[in-house]
């Protein structure tokens, strides 16, 4: 008889493999930066709309103050 | 993420996309179990980016992170290794398929490894050897032994 290697396949049938690379970098301890940027985003956006309020808040403070 | 080390992360991420799931035919061979293999292989990457540090270039970085994955498939059972397979949903062993399995469990741990090293990743003689820690002659050897060895327990099946 002469030995088929095909015959291996016979130990793994056909299963579908779903790969997660930020599973693998959660285990190392590791922080997928794709994942990071949606927070940066919003940390941005959070400061830019803080900023924006204490700009207004000013200038109504100077207008405020020019009435007087 | 650390630039700076020997091998970044997206280069190991560069073999996870690329292999990750012949390592995963690989680690099922060898465990029997999807869920095992499966964990092998996300561990194995893991154990890979933790020792990154330590890899120097000296062979390939997939043999290198294969080895990890191999090492994640041990477990401490010591009859672990190639046990009827679980009943998975989508998974039902005929006869003839635990017949192959029995026969692949008689070979020697080496020359299994070898075995599958050479069918489910395909890899050339250096690559196996630098993957077990061998020299590439006993490669040839033990992969010749193997398939011999096997071959004669198929054919008493056979029979």
């Amino acid at each position: 008889m002469i030995f088929d290697d095909d015959v291996l396949n016979r130990l793994t049938p056909a299963l579908h493999w779903k790969p997660d690379w930020a599973e693998v970098l959660e285990r190392a301890g590791e922080v997928d930066p794709r994942r990071q940027q949606p927070w940066a985003r919003r940390r941005l956006i959070l400061a830019l709309a803080l900023l924006a309020a204490a700009l207004v808040l000013l200038a109504a403070l100077a207008v405020a103050s020019a009435w007087r | 993420m650390d630039d700076q080390a020997a091998v970044s992360i997206q280069s190991i991420e560069s073999v996870y996309r690329k292999r990750s799931e012949d390592f995963f035919r690989l680690a099922l061979a060898r465990t029997s179990d999807p869920d095992r293999a499966r964990d092998a292989v996300q561990e194995g990457f893991a154990r890979a980016i933790r020792a990154r540090i330590g890899f120097r270039g000296s062979g390939s970085l997939e043999a290198w992170i294969c080895r990890c994955v191999l090492y994640a498939t041990h477990d401490p059972r010591p009859s672990a290794a190639l046990e009827e397979p679980r009943e998975a949903d989508d998974w039902k062993p005929t006869i003839s398929d635990a017949e192959v399995r029995a026969a692949v469990g008689r070979l020697p741990a080496p020359q299994r490894d070898v075995l599958f090293l050479r069918f489910y990743l395909n890899y050339d003689y250096l690559t196996i050897a630098e993957t077990l820690g061998i020299e590439v002659g006993t490669v040839s050897a033990t992969l010749h032994a193997a398939r011999e060895k096997l071959a004669q327990a198929l054919e008493e099946v056979a029979r």
